[in-house]
């Protein structure tokens, strides 16, 4: 139990419940309200005068915890929270005299102030609720078509580190998964994250970000890195969580020493946030206007008919289809249904050994995003193919055992982006192939033609000798030392170890004195406590 | 991530509780035998896409239903793994130790053994006498110098292009059992879901027809040892992650058809009335799982087609067929084995696993490794080909491994025309094709005696990071909390090998 030491310490208590006691007026008011109506026209029952007074007293209740909760840090002044302060006062000064003319009888002017009080309510109501919710949360809903043109993930770019920026990254960050209490409406902690001044000018804590202080030890970073169950993690556990690559966006960013104006590299192999990633200048057209998520019900209708469907990687909209689970039964009609609601997002697309033809190439000629299609073994034509010449982005193309012939070979020439071609069994000649090879000398053909690694030499038969030198026979720089180490004087006369004759080929040199054993294991025994066994020799001596 | 379901104890235990139910509910009708299990996770694959279904965790589930896909862009999307059980010889095989002929019987230098532990089969033996490989090696051609491979593999040597050959793998275990776990499991002791599992858990099916995790075993020609099923389990993730083995004679997988005298119709009426009574209980409980059940009794209709086509060899061409081998139409054996791995492949299976059992040569090393080598050289080499030419070996890792190495010293008597090696774990060789892998290469070096690493040592850990790095997974986010712990595949270890990358 927490320690009450007097009842003040129970004010912020009440101020707290002013989101449970708000809605006991407006329940019973409105109630009150309609009850009155039905009352004046249809003589149903009126409402009890006990009512009317829990009415007022909560309503009083609700407007004097709110003035409380308005003392606790964190809410900025502004024109919602000030109407919102106003109307509600106003609603329980309204409620009162409601509760007072019904008292005293006077039912005309009783009901007259009701409605005037519930008038007043709906825009207290409204106002606090913005608060909670932000503006605009009731009509949200009806307004999503107007949203500015989401974005599509960026293409990884393989080569050269990832730029990112304050201005285009971080702040989208922030607004996302920080501002919300951090900003504008409220400001928890002190903190306000919505300008560069406000971050570093910090909260109650301390400075966000400090110069000199390395990225994990920054405060800003420091918590998001806590346990979720960390009381001192953010964002709080029951808010969204940053992802990876936000993380790593902030660490970057912190790293670079926190620029604001300036660009600043991600760690090795790290991407930009896809929900922040901005479609490549060049990329515009079909691309940017693709919608971000893709339709759920679509990707259901395609599960349902046993078609494989998944983001090419955790995060992305771009999607890898395969139709290998109903392939025998796939046709051009199939295909069109399917995948037409998604043309935008198709970056890897399976239809081997289907029976889908040409007619099918229309459709995917138009998808823009396409790198990767496999038409193994489909009948396909070299009509078809042609639907495909100069498409932007397809860079690996399997055609192996479909229906081409030679003039396939100039529809294969235009596309710019091809990489990896297969071409096996699909009824070009030997010549057509060759002359596809020196025309994209770019391009990996695999036309299965391609011979065997050759094999380059064969051994001797072997011969089993056993002639090699032993690894562990001695130098001769060894043998060398050793007999010299053998022709000195020893500091014993027996074998410190056994207490036999000693021999000098087993002489060991140890603190600049040689001692002398009587075999090759006593050395070891010695070495492992020399002291005790040179202690043996000195009391012998003594 | 907003969705986190490790991160939240209530949440996870929300999600155990469902799986427990699920195993409540289904347990009494599906979950007797093997093939009942296998068959359950054939079924559980569509459950993966859909939150809060009766799979015990959503791997692979975003919030909007679509599967959240690997970390990062793939250069893999299926394995064939090649397990050699029993430990082939490295020394016999691929790392090619010329300087050893001229050591013939010589004792093994204390300095190389270095008080290594002996397992209990050669621990008595009075002396350890190098054997220098019988086999004569060739050089073929890769992207390097060459790769010189033992003259048991001739077929092997014509995809040397495609090897990425690993001559510096170690391991921990010493016996067959712990070390065939470690390398599907990453640890030694049994009870860790398999490599396959893994794959399946985060990856989901691309092919709802048929289970995303299979197993094939070829009887082997020399020693051999069990082979439990446990190598294929699931461990603590949910067990529609355990590998399904498909059978070499009688049906593929157990339970499957149709009893005799029921036909396809009466099948599909009983499914529509069980269908039926489904539905009305769903209407009353609104227990999704009913809802799951009925979707899976429909896939195990499907897979009633989906498998006799897949067993069918009778689609493939001659040429086809002939460069697998003349073993080729015999279920179960390494070609017909090979066969069916390009047949699950181009299907979108995820995992492909074959065991090829009988590589423990104790003793009679010569004429039993020859033997197993020829049983496997021809349909290995062939797979490589055939995948390469249909454009599959992009998008498969293709891995060859045995548990651990064996010994440059003979086990038993050694003579010029006989000898036997004993279990290794210290160096052996691996290698892998396709899948991101790098093409040509040779990486890591043992000593003279093929004993210990001097270059570029590869732990198992660091094999299964490597390859669920091509796979488009970070190994240390792919994991499952289980006991209040974060499970990796790779546990606490593992470095991705970026010299090994494409």
């Amino acid at each position: 139990m927490p320690e009450i030491d007097s009842l003040s310490d129970l004010i912020p208590v009440f101020g707290r419940m002013h989101p449970l006691l708000l809605h006991l007026p407006i329940g019973m008011l409105v109630g009150l309200a309609l009850l009155e109506i039905g009352n004046a026209i249809g003589r149903k029952p009126a409402a009890s005068t006990f009512l009317v007074f829990f009415g007022a007293v909560t309503a009083a209740a609700a407007a004097a915890s709110g003035l409380v909760l308005h003392e606790e840090p964190g809410y900025v002044e502004s024109r919602v929270l000030e109407l919102h302060e106003q109307l509600g006062l106003a609603t329980a000064v309204c409620a009162l005299v409601v509760f007072l003319l019904r008292a005293f009888g006077a039912t005309t002017m009783y009901r007259w102030a009701l409605l005037i009080t519930v008038g007043v309510m709906i825009p207290t109501g409204h106002f606090g609720a913005e608060m909670v919710h932000g503006k605009n949360f009731l009509l949200e809903p009806l307004e999503q078509e107007e949203e500015p043109a989401p974005t599509v993930p960026t293409p990884s770019v393989e080569d050269g580190p990832t730029l990112a920026s304050y201005e285009q990254h971080v702040v989208r960050f922030f607004q996302a998964k920080c501002n919300e209490c951090h900003g504008d409406r409220k400001v928890k902690g002190g903190l306000r994250m919505d300008s560069p001044e406000a971050l570093l000018a910090g909260g109650d804590g301390g400075p966000a970000i400090e110069e000199g202080v390395a990225p994990e030890d920054q405060e800003l970073l420091y918590r998001m890195l806590l346990p979720i169950d960390d009381d001192d993690h953010m964002p709080p556990d029951h808010k969204a969580q940053p992802n990876e690559a936000e993380i790593e966006l902030i660490r970057a960013w912190l790293l670079a020493g926190a620029p604001f104006d300036a660009e600043f590299e991600l760690a090795e192999g790290a991407e930009l946030p896809v929900t922040e990633a901005e479609p490549p200048a060049s990329e515009t057209g079909a691309q940017a206007q693709a919608p971000r998520a893709v339709p759920e019900a679509v990707l259901d209708s395609m599960r349902e008919r046993l078609v494989h469907v998944q983001p090419v990687r955790e995060g992305s909209n771009l999607l890898w289809v395969d139709f290998a689970a109903p392939a025998s039964q796939v046709d051009d009609a199939m295909v069109r249904e399917l995948l037409t609601p998604v043309v935008d997002w198709i970056a890897d697309l399976s239809l081997a050994r289907t029976q889908v033809t040409d007619t099918s190439l229309e459709l995917i000629a138009v998808m823009p995003q396409l790198e990767r299609l496999d038409l193994r073994g489909t009948a396909v034509t070299t009509a078809g193919l042609q639907q495909l010449v100069d498409h932007p982005h397809l860079r690996e193309l399997v055609v192996s055992r479909t229906k081409l012939d030679d003039a396939a070979t100039s529809a294969l020439q235009r596309l710019p982006a091809l990489e990896h071609l297969w071409i096996w069994d699909a009824g070009l000649s030997a010549e057509a192939i060759e002359g596809l090879r020196a025309a994209l000398p770019e391009v990996v053909i695999d036309a299965g033609d391609l011979g065997d690694s050759a094999m380059l030499e064969t051994e001797e038969k072997p011969e089993f000798t056993s002639d090699a030198p032993p690894v562990d026979a001695p130098s001769e720089a060894e043998i060398a030392a050793a007999e010299a180490l053998a022709q000195k004087p020893t500091i014993n006369q027996v074998c410190l170890v056994s207490g036999k004759e000693i021999d000098p080929q087993f002489n060991l040199e140890h603190n600049g004195q040689v001692i002398g054993f009587c075999c090759p294991n006593c050395p070891k025994t010695f070495l492992a406590d020399p002291d005790k066994f040179l202690a043996k020799l000195e009391s012998s001596d003594g | 991530m907003t969705d986190s379901n490790t991160n939240d104890p209530l949440r996870e235990r929300e999600l155990l509780l469902t799986r427990r139910r699920f195993f409540r509910k289904a347990g009494g009708t599906l979950s007797t035998g093997l093939g009942a299990l296998a068959l359950s996770s054939l079924l559980g694959r569509e459950l993966g896409a859909k939150p809060g279904s009766l799979a015990g965790l959503p791997s692979n589930a975003g919030a909007n239903g679509l599967p959240l896909g690997p970390h990062f862009r793939p250069k893999a999307k299926r394995v064939i793994y090649m397990h050699m059980e029993g430990a082939p010889s490295h020394l016999d095989l691929y790392d090619y130790k010329p300087g050893l002929r001229a050591r013939f019987d010589q004792d093994l230098p204390e300095s190389v053994r270095d008080g290594q532990r002996l397992t209990g089969m050669t621990s008595g033996q009075a002396r350890f006498p190098v054997a220098p490989s019988l086999f004569q090696y060739s050089r073929y051609e890769n992207n390097q110098d060459g790769l010189w491979l033992s003259e048991v593999l001739p077929h092997t040597g014509s995809v040397a292009k495609e090897i990425c050959m690993i001559n510096s793998m170690h391991t921990e275990a010493i016996n067959h059992e712990p070390a065939i776990t470690f390398f599907q499991t990453g640890n030694q002791q049994p009870g860790r879901p398999s490599f396959g599992s893994w794959m399946s858990y985060g990856l989901g099916s691309a092919n709802a027809n048929l289970p995303t995790f299979v197993v094939m075993i070829t009887q082997g020609l020399g020693n051999m040892q069990a082979l439990s099923a446990r190598f294929w389990g699931s461990g603590f993730l949910p067990s529609e992650h355990q590998g399904c083995k498909l059978r070499s004679g009688g049906d593929p997988v157990l339970y499957l058809s149709d009893p005799k005298g029921v036909s396809r119709e009466d099948r599909r009426r009983m499914l529509d009335l069980v269908g039926e009574l489904n539905e009305r209980e769903y209407q009353r409980s609104l227990d999704p799982e009913v809802r799951a059940r009925i979707s899976q009794y429909e896939m195990a209709y499907r897979m009633q087609m989906s498998v006799p086509e897949l067993t069918d060899f009778s689609d493939e061409d001659a040429a086809t067929l002939e460069m697998y081998g003349p073993e080729v139409n015999k279920p179960g054996s390494f070609a017909s084995n090979c066969l069916m791995a390009r047949r699950l492949a181009e299907r979108g299976v995820r995992f492909i696993q074959l065991y090829m059992r009988g590589w423990d040569q104790h003793g009679n090393l010569p004429r039993e490794l020859r033997a197993q080598a020829g049983a496997v050289d021809q349909p290995q080499a062939a797979l490589i080909k055939d995948l390469k030419r249909r454009g599959l070996l992009d998008d498969t890792l293709v891995l060859w491994a045995g548990e651990f190495g064996r010994t440059v010293y003979s086990q038993g008597q050694l003579t010029k025309t006989n000898y036997g090696r004993d279990h290794h774990p210290r160096a052996f060789s691996v290698w892998a094709a396709g899948g991101g892998m790098k093409p040509g290469i040779s990486y890591g070096k043992t000593d003279d005696f093929g004993y210990n690493i001097v270059e570029n040592p590869v732990s198992v850990h660091d094999l299964h990071a490597t390859l669920l790095h091509c796979l488009g997974f970070d190994h240390e986010r792919l994991g499952y909390r289980h006991q209040g712990r974060d499970m990796r595949l790779t546990d606490v270890f593992g470095e991705v090998k970026h010299e090994l990358l494409a």
